[in-house]
């Protein structure tokens, strides 16, 4: 068993053996309070990530609580990983890709579901940003979502390549090119409002 | 990353909301497992739904040892040798003889031996040819 400790030296993440936490003798479960951590330290870029990959907030909910729950119920999914965010972001995409399938028709249906879209960015201080935001969240709903989790890992995680390949299972040179292509869509998409921006 | 890339990664997205924690932990506090109990496991953890069986049987399998050891005694080699032979059954001798007297035949038929097992050791050796 082990448990997710802050490296001071370098200040990243590391597991630690359960026995060597104090409140965590061997044997002991993971308590909620391990959840909590866990919770306060990756929920907001995991809710990020998959409310960008899913497009939407119910199902972005979903897979987290599954995460969850699956991460309490087999707390010895956490043994070894030197990398938690990375870890949990693999989880949430296999979780999130196992809903998409299932529920089948929504990859098929971008043009539909567009309506249905939950907002993704913030509201900004900015006069020119609302329409931006508005046209940045549509262009992002039409790339596809292989694409969209890379887009997303790279600009708004500041990831690298490898990082991005090794989350998310794929090559190396699959992750750059689903960048390159993202990006040269969203960039041909926004054009005429980047330029005014600008 | 250039300046379009960097545009794009100022946008902020919007935090998750706050009441789903509550939520999202309880569910997750719901699906953890109970921790299993630590005693140490003992006999009487066993025999204790149903002693009496547990006696019973205890009862029948040193009843079954008993004969089993009365039997065994009964049939040791000593008391195997002590046994009277039992008689040939055959009626080979006495076919011999009435067959003797029909014919005329004064001369006494040939007794065959009765066979009287030898021990190993007293056997003659055999030749095995490989």
């Amino acid at each position: 068993m082990a448990g997710i400790v802050r490296n001071e030296t370098d200040g990243d993440y590391v597991c630690q053996s359960l026995e060597s936490i104090p409140e965590m003798k061997s044997g002991h479960m993971p308590t909620e309070w391990d959840l909590k951590r866990l919770y306060d330290e990756h929920a907001q870029s995991l809710f990020a990530f998959l409310l960008n990959f899913t497009r939407n907030e119910d199902d972005t909910r979903d897979v987290l609580q599954e995460l969850f729950c699956k991460l309490a119920s087999r707390p010895e999914l956490l043994d070894n990983v030197r990398e938690p965010r990375a870890f949990l972001i693999r989880l949430c995409h296999n979780l999130a890709v196992d809903l998409m399938r299932r529920r089948g028709t929504r990859d098929r249906n971008h043009a539909a579901l567009a309506g249905e879209e939950s907002e993704i960015f913030a509201p900004q201080s900015h006069a020119d940003d609302p329409a931006f935001r508005e046209a940045l969240t549509t262009a992002l709903a039409e790339l596809p979502s292989e694409q969209r989790a890379v887009v997303h890992l790279k600009l708004w995680e500041g990831w690298t390549f490898e990082q991005i390949a090794a989350a998310l299972q794929i090559p190396l040179n699959t992750a750059g090119s689903r960048y390159r292509y993202g990006v040269d869509k969203l960039r041909e998409r926004l054009r005429p409002l980047y330029d005014e921006i600008k | 990353m250039d300046n379009f890339e960097s545009q794009l990664s100022s946008q902020k997205i919007r935090p998750i909301p706050t009441h789903w924690k509550g939520q999202i932990l309880s569910a997750a506090a719901r699906s953890t497992p109970s921790p299993l109990p630590q005693e140490a496991w003992t006999w009487r953890d066993l025999l204790w739904p149903c002693p009496q069986v547990w006696a019973g049987f205890a009862a029948a399998w040193l009843l079954v040892l008993f004969l089993n050891i009365s039997i065994t005694e009964k049939s040791t080699p000593a008391t195997m040798a002590a046994r009277p032979t039992p008689a040939p059954v055959d009626g080979y001798a006495e076919r011999q003889r009435l067959l003797a007297e029909i014919l005329g035949d004064t001369r006494k038929p040939p007794i065959q031996p009765s066979f009287v097992p030898r021990r190993r050791s007293e056997a003659a050796p055999i030749a095995v040819a490989v």
